[in-house]
């Protein structure tokens, strides 16, 4: 077997695909926890989760622009696209739970895990693919952003494995195409989600078009994710997400200069009290049959559904789309609020919380006579 | 956003004044409005320094301090347009909830500006950091080419001394500098024109629903007006706040939107997200504000900012009658009025206040005038409100404040005889008028004995059925309509507060007029219950050929300190520089010496622009130490297109 | 079931039968204790719980919608004492506002010193149940994103409140 994770083009788009649904992933849990605060309240955790959420969003659609670049449309509504939670993530030699739950100290302990910077193991692994180590408990994983496609029996030792992988095979795609005169750029550029439908405070959305594009989109990923190495700040002066959280812990904002683990900026209080007490992982059959929390969990779901297609459909050429999606998304935190505030019949010490209980079919009837990263 | 990026240095009031013993500040600008931020920038990229005070805290440039006046608006019972700021009695701002009908001959002295009659004015500004564009509803429209000569064509007013030609360029960098989304082929009407291929920053804004219900209505309706027909179409404004960038702007190297300030450690997105609220505060930031042009000019590094730092006194050299220094009282608490007193020092001086504000300390100096007329001519546009129920739910209270309007009475012969007027369909509905939704909910529940489903049903019928026309009929030049001080009214830190005189002329009463009788026909073509009324009990009631009307204050004060071709005919010349005092520069709408029927925020941008262009050069030839021109294109940028 | 917790329930049933918005949509704007608590500290625990029993038998002795609000209204809006109170609290919800007392009321049942009109607390404004009536975002908050006003308004009654659903108790 060869080291090279990537081999052909199917490879890359296995693996972007399961990038668009690694990120995705991490979108329920951050956007529950932030939905748990009380309003007016912890505005400093709410903005490091926000800002944070936002983020995801921007690289979901550049990983989509990567994979639309390359010739294939994004697929959101596949059926194993939105994860069983909890779900697994690899932490190296281990591995983590990401839960739906309320903003609490160990949740904040799970978002530093899912941003913590990349763990690279040390490069003397002979027998498998680059990146990859073999787990015992590899079929606990549900992401396909776990294993490589050709090599099930392994998995990738970290996230930063994972997309440094899709940056050699994309190098390595391009160079084989280039040599036969071809490129593997062969997507219409007419499908590049551009600035005009998509901006927000959380980056510019990078319009993929030959190596140079993908790259800088996958870097912005890894870079935005993680920051350089252990750098706090990037070079433009923006914090890394696992840092962003880490100031929620000791409660004290960064500045620049600062060395890790010792912020000397403003301080700040955060009050977990102040968050309603969704129940860690919520199910459709928690919910009484009959009562009204239900049917609020049911339409959730479904309008989740509606409101995935939807940007399906914006990332296979209808990009005005966007921007119904956006709307879509607004309402979702609204139903969302709903569920969070209301106790679970039978069980008052509970509140309910979206489920994200997706079936995957294509809702083609999109509630499309009303209207992502600018909701939250 | 690092923290560095975000907050503006901010100086001490000692450091401030040794640098200016030390001859550092090429400009001391008062103010922190549109005005000052657009002057302060534009210098500071040419490499000049710049002080500049202001006389509120600047708490605001904080994501906590921003949030605050989200919760302060949140919370206060009234929501007038100055609700999010805080009172401060060391500078205070006017609100319309402090007016009251007047008593004939006796002033009202209840709110910060008195009001001395014979009609109450309810116009605000804002006295924070950013100014009024903290407030604003940023609608941004050019005017007219014709009402910058009304005294020549329709023999009303006063006349420009320079063209809608002369400002056009400078429409351009104020248009890129707001970030203004419109749609060039629906605004090019009655003479408004753009250079060749120019497009706006960013698409326009989509109408609201309303909007569309309405057009669907009115559109076509024909009115004829001393013997030409006006056509009703129904536009979409122009507006300062972000949309979708516009991909061939700038010869295709497209815009940027500029997003959210104060927003350390918070990604914000800058787009407009139909908060229905950018009066009084856009709680996304979607809306410009100057702190938005502050924070680009403190970013040179060549901007020193003083904030709680009250002009007092403009002080005139007697042997050249230029300025030699501003006296300004800087206090460190709001809720103390212990201050200090400063001199300040600079080689001109700016003073971009607003046309109260500048006219106040003019006078409250004592400084002689050649013309006279500081203070006189004050102006503003005069808004008559329509208001009924649409026959069917046409989603009220969605959107931005207002999305489309008229623009078919603006122009015209008609102007000879009636004041011209624009029409803006109001997307919060009757809330100006009654204090809708909540006055709604009131009579509903207290007077109509509504509960459950039928509550319901009537709160859907009551309020999302809601139609308001807002009838902005422009207001001339006139002597008698003035701001002045006097001794006897102070503030706080002992400053004097202006006085206003306001009456209505008969000009501007028949444009009125004639507006109603306008929304009567659009009522009856919507088959729409007109609920108008017009009490004689209202601050703002008069009575014109028999009927009963209010107007209600624009918040467009303009005219205090006119622009002209002389030192007899007005304060400043076409730069807005002072005739008097060769140093000395009063900016801004007080500058105006016409309106049209267009909000003066965009006009008196683009004029700060022609007159810092007009500064810098009269700066070079001291020969101050200037980065280069290349730099300075790059800074300017809009004017190259 | 404590009895704080039963007068809760029952305050929001009221409100809703008031209202019409479901107890589901009352718990959704995360107000329901803040404003009973309101209404006690003003009004006083017993004239709240008199409301509230007041209520209950009403709603027991009722054999329809209709009976039902025929009843509500003689018995508590129609009522000297109850009628104020229970239309404050429709105005409560659906504005997020206590509005004062009447000088008549106050003269007769109580001069709480918090009798003022203010916003319950700086999130009670943007709950205000008149937004949702109307499927409008209220002026200022939540925000329902660009170019959502182009489209007509989505209104429903689907949380309306239902008078002895088949299945009082999951509620």
């Amino acid at each position: 077997m060869s080291d090279r994770i990537i081999n052909d083009i199917s490879d890359l788009y296995h693996m972007l695909d399961a990038a668009i649904q690694l990120e995705h992933a991490t979108i329920p849990p951050y956007l529950t926890a932030l939905y748990s605060i009380h309003p007016e309240t912890n505005i400093e955790a709410s903005a490091a989760i926000r800002a944070v959420l936002v983020e995801e969003m921007l690289h979901m659609t550049l990983s989509a622009n990567v994979l639309n670049a390359v010739g294939k449309h994004p697929d959101l509504t596949a059926s194993d696209f939105v994860p069983d939670f909890p779900t697994r993530l690899p932490d190296g030699e281990t591995d983590f739970m990401v839960s739906i739950d309320k903003f609490s100290p160990e949740t904040l302990e799970t978002f530093l895990k899912i941003e913590r910077p990349s763990k690279t193991q040390v490069e003397d692994n002979k027998m498998g693919p680059r990146g990859c180590i073999v787990r015992n408990n590899n079929a606990a994983f549900q992401l396909k952003a776990i294993s490589p496609k050709r090599a099930q029996e392994y998995s990738f030792y970290s996230i930063g494995d994972f997309y440094e992988a899709i940056i050699e095979g994309v190098e390595y795609l391009e160079a084989q195409a280039n040599q036969n005169g071809s490129t593997i750029f062969t997507g219409d550029p007419s499908l590049q989600v551009s600035s005009k439908y998509y901006y927000s405070g959380g980056g510019h959305v990078i319009e993929v078009t030959d190596k140079a594009s993908a790259i800088q989109a996958l870097s912005l990923i890894i870079e935005q994710g993680e920051g350089h190495g252990h750098a706090i700040f990037d070079s433009e002066g923006e914090i890394s997400h696992y840092y962003r959280f880490e100031q929620l812990k000791l409660g004290q904002f960064y500045k620049l200069g600062d060395e890790p683990s010792k912020p000397s900026g403003e301080k700040f209080e955060v009050d977990f009290e102040k968050v309603y007490p969704i129940k860690c992982n919520p199910k459709m059959a928690d919910y009484p049959k009959d009562s009204q929390i239900f049917a609020a969990a049911k339409a959730f779901n479904l309008n989740y559904q509606q409101f995935l297609s939807m940007v399906n459909k914006a990332f296979r050429g209808e990009q005005d789309l966007l921007l119904g999606a956006v709307c879509g998304m607004f309402r979702l935190k609204e139903h969302a609020s709903q569920l969070i505030r209301n106790p679970i019949p039978n069980e008052p010490r509970s509140h309910g919380g979206p489920t994200f209980e997706v079936t995957g079919q294509d809702t083609t009837q999109i509630d499309d006579d009303r209207c992502i990263a600018e909701t939250v | 956003m690092s923290e560095e990026n975000s907050t503006m240095k901010q100086v001490t009031p000692d450091s401030a004044v040794q640098n200016s013993a030390n001859r550092k500040y090429d400009a001391v600008i008062i103010g922190s409005g549109i005005s000052g931020a657009i002057t302060a920038k534009e210098l500071t990229a040419k490499g000049l320094n710049v002080l500049m005070l202001e006389a509120a805290p600047a708490k605001d440039m904080s994501y906590k301090g921003f949030k605050s006046y989200l919760s302060n608006y949140y919370a206060n019972a009234s929501k007038d347009n100055n609700s999010p700021y805080p009172d401060n009695p060391n500078a205070r701002m006017p609100r319309s909830t402090d007016v009251s009908k007047l008593k004939p001959g006796v002033a009202d002295t209840k709110g910060y500006m008195v009001q001395n009659g014979p009609l109450a004015l309810d116009s605000t500004y804002t006295r924070v950091t950013g100014g009024t564009t903290m407030h604003w509803e940023a609608k941004i429209l050019r005017m007219l080419p014709d009402d910058f000569s009304i005294k020549t064509k329709y023999g009303v007013g006063l006349d420009w001394p320079i063209s809608y030609d002369d400002l056009m360029p400078f429409y351009q960098m104020a248009e890129r500098e707001i970030g203004v989304s419109a749609d060039v082929e629906e605004q090019g009407f009655y003479g408004i024109k753009y250079e060749p291929g120019y497009v706006y920053p960013m698409y326009g804004l989509p109408p609201s629903y309303l909007d569309k219900v309405v057009a669907q209505g009115i559109d076509g309706t024909e009115f004829v007006l001393s013997g030409e027909t006006h056509t009703v179409k129904v536009r979409p404004f122009p507006q300062g706040r972000n949309g979708i960038p516009n991909e061939r702007y700038n010869k295709g190297q497209g815009f940027t939107p500029v997003g959210a300030l104060s927003t350390y450690q918070v990604e914000h997105g800058g787009r407009c997200q139909g908060n229905n609220n950018c009066v009084p505060i856009c709680p996304v930031q979607a809306k410009y504000d100057a702190r938005k042009t502050l924070v680009a000019a403190a970013k040179t590094g060549r901007l020193d900012f003083l904030p709680q730092a009250v002009a007092s006194k403009v002080v005139v050299n007697e042997r050249d009658n230029s300025i030699q220094h501003i006296e300004f009282k800087h206090y460190s608490s709001t809720s103390s009025t212990e201050h200090t007193v400063h001199q300040i020092h600079g080689k001109i001086f700016v003073l971009a206040t607003n046309a109260i504000e500048n006219a106040r300390l003019m006078l409250a100096s004592k400084l002689p005038s050649s013309s006279g007329l500081i203070g006189k001519n004050l102006m503003d546009h005069t808004y008559l409100l329509a208001w009924g129920l649409l026959p069917e739910a046409a989603g009220t209270m969605r959107g931005t404040k207002c999305t489309s309007g008229i623009a078919d009475f603006r122009h015209g012969e008609g102007r000879k005889s009636q004041a011209p007027f624009g029409v803006d369909i109001h997307n919060d509905g009757w809330g100006w008028a009654t204090g809708s939704p909540f006055a709604d909910i009131e009579s509903l529940v207290d007077e109509e004995n509504k509960f459950g489903r039928e509550m319901r049903q009537s709160v859907v019928d009551r309020i999302s059925n809601q139609l308001l026309f807002a009838f902005m009929v422009e207001q001339t030049a006139d002597e008698s309509n003035s701001v002045t001080v006097d001794e006897e009214y102070l503030d706080a830190l002992g400053n004097q507060r202006p006085v206003i005189h306001y009456q209505l002329s008969d000009y501007s009463k028949a444009g009125i007029a004639y507006s109603r009788h306008t929304s009567k026909v659009f009522f009856q073509r919507l088959g729409a219950k007109d609920f108008s009324s017009y009490s004689s009990l209202d601050y703002g009631h008069f009575q014109y050929e028999g009927e009963d009307y209010y107007f209600r204050g624009g918040n467009h004060f303009s005219g205090t300190h006119i622009m002209g071709t002389c030192a007899k005919n007005s304060v400043v010349d076409e730069n807005q520089k002072s005739w008097d005092h060769n140093n000395l520069y009063l900016i801004g709408s007080g500058s105006m010496p016409s309106i049209g029927t267009s909000n003066t925020t965009l006009t008196l941008a683009a004029l700060c622009y022609k007159t810092s262009k007009h500064i810098i050069e009269a700066l070079n030839q001291y020969s101050v130490g200037v980065v280069s021109d290349s730099d300075y294109k790059i800074a300017k940028g809009a004017s190259n297109e | 079931m404590d009895n704080q917790t039963y007068l809760v329930q029952q305050f929001t049933e009221l409100s809703g039968a008031l209202t019409d918005f479901n107890a589901f949509a009352l718990n959704g704007t995360g107000q329901v204790q803040n404003y009973y608590d309101t209404l006690t500290r003003i009004v006083g625990h017993a004239i709240v719980e008199e409301l509230l029993s007041t209520f209950v038998s009403l709603y027991e002795s009722a054999s329809n919608h209709e009976q039902f609000n025929e009843a509500l209204r003689k018995h508590i809006l129609g009522d000297e004492k109850l009628g104020p109170v229970a239309r404050n609290i429709i105005k409560l919800w659906y504005t997020g506002t206590w509005y004062h007392m009447a000088h008549f009321w106050r003269e007769a049942y109580g001069m709480s010193e918090d009798d003022m009109t203010f916003f319950v607390n700086s999130a009670s404004y943007a709950e205000g149940l008149l937004w949702q009536a109307i499927d409008a975002n209220p002026s200022g908050a939540k925000g329902p994103g660009y170019g959502s006003w182009s489209s007509p308004p989505n209104i429903h009654f689907d949380n309306g409140w239902q008078f002895k659903p088949f299945t009082h108790t999951s509620k």
